[in-house]
């Protein structure tokens, strides 16, 4: 995105908004580390299309690389304003929920351009992602001047959103978290699982040098089956817990074992091993995914904290004493 | 936690309209929660709402979040995702 990152300059000239092929591999990353602040785009406004034209419309955005990108893809070959502001390259949802988005941070962009390139008619029209409103208050816009518009929740509604005029507010848009929206999080949560799975092999190979119980490298595909599971099955996992789903997938994975070990007898303590560490990874996994998933709410997920990470807590020392006494018996 | 003052209430509708869930709907010139499970408890209604009529907890509905910020109180309201870069929750 040669034209907009990090060039250091803080002019009053609004820029083409473009992406390149680096931007691809940046955008890559990005998704790796599951919305974590990795490039950012400077602050200010951008347009797309050949010329800048003051009478098209303006959304406003984060300055997450990849917030920009997903708006840019979708209003690229449009005659379209963007106005990126500073949210410390947090996306949007994120920063709104820390006040990071807010109408201060909107108008100290606003403010950074002449007035008469901003604005066609008296009042500057502005359209805001939905999920900005939990850290912009409206009235704030709107007594500077402005009005604005809420926008899509999703900036894959937008071509439809902006082949309505004149705009109205999105009172319909809503957050779906459907199947597109957990497999975005499929591949982050994969890479989140693997490293508290790596932590937890390493933990029972040690077991496994000083007394042969076979068991470390297993902890890895068991932590990726109940990960992915638990993001494909979400809308039909009974409850709308987070936990509820990870103790109802842990009581089929339990089954699903049982019936594998009637066929494998497996010995005593090795069973009670696995049984420990499936209902243990359920049911953090279940805590877990309530950061990924943008459909957790904040009381919920304490009251949960509270009751059942000491559970979890309680049942990965049990494995490990379940490993160690297999380890013992032979 | 989420109420709504039916008293201050004056069932503008601001508040259907900006909530990212529609769990808000106006029933006899009111604003009423209907869905409570399905509140995302993100604040959007109680901000814009203009006579301050809803009462909210509002916070990070992460785990790692409320270990850092609630339990363990090692990070300010607002910190504990680390969402911004550092090493964390990813959420």
């Amino acid at each position: 995105m040669a034209n907009c990152c990090c060039s250091g300059g803080q002019e009053s000239v609004p820029r083409p908004l473009v992406f390149t092929f680096k931007d691809y591999w940046k955008i890559g990353w990005e998704w790796l580390m599951a919305f974590r602040k990795t490039f950012i785009v400077e602050p200010g406004l951008y347009y797309s299309g050949s010329i800048y034209d003051k009478s098209a419309p303006l959304i406003v955005t984060s300055n997450y690389h990849l917030t920009v990108w997903s708006v840019w893809r979708r209003i690229k070959h449009r005659n379209l304003r963007v106005l990126v502001i500073d949210t410390e390259g947090i996306n949007v949802w994120c920063s709104s929920g820390k006040g990071r988005f807010s109408a201060a941070e909107i108008l100290k962009q606003v403010n950074r351009y002449p007035s008469e390139l901003l604005r066609e008619d008296d009042m500057k029209q502005l359209i805001l992602p939905k999920l900005a409103l939990s850290g912009v208050r409206m009235a704030d816009l709107r007594q500077a001047g402005i009005s604005p518009v809420i926008g899509p929740v999703y900036a894959g509604e937008l071509p439809s959103f902006l082949d309505n005029q004149p705009y109205r507010d999105c009172v319909e848009s809503h957050y779906k978290f459907d199947l597109q929206d957990r497999l975005f999080t499929l591949l982050p949560s994969w890479v989140q699982v693997l490293y508290y799975s790596v932590l937890a092999g390493i933990t029972t190979g040690i077991i496994h040098l000083f007394l042969p119980t076979g068991i470390w490298w297993q902890l890895i595909p068991i932590g990726m089956i109940i990960a992915t599971l638990y993001i494909l099955c979400f809308p039909w996992l009974p409850t709308k817990s987070f936990v509820g789903k990870g103790a109802f997938l842990n009581l089929i994975l339990m089954m699903v074992y049982l019936i594998f070990a009637a066929g494998n007898p497996a010995g005593i303590w090795e069973s009670f091993f696995y049984l420990s560490y499936i209902s243990g990874f359920s049911i953090f996994f279940g805590l877990y995914y309530t950061g990924n998933s943008g459909v957790s709410n904040y009381s919920t997920v304490k009251r949960e904290t509270i009751v059942f990470l000491p559970i979890v807590i309680i049942l990965m020392l049990a494995a490990v004493f379940c490993a160690i006494m297999k380890g013992v018996s032979g | 936690m989420i109420a709504i003052k039916k008293k201050t209430c004056t069932g503008c509708g601001i508040c259907r309209g900006v909530c990212p869930m529609g769990v808000i709907a106006l029933h006899e010139s009111k604003a009423n929660i209907t869905d409570e499970i399905s509140c995302l408890e993100c604040g959007a209604c109680s901000l814009n709402c203009p006579v301050q009529a809803i009462e909210l907890t509002k916070g990070t509905g992460c785990l790692v979040a409320v270990l850092k910020e609630d339990i363990l109180k090692i990070a300010s309201k607002g910190t504990g995702c680390m969402c911004d870069g550092k090493k964390g929750c990813g959420c």
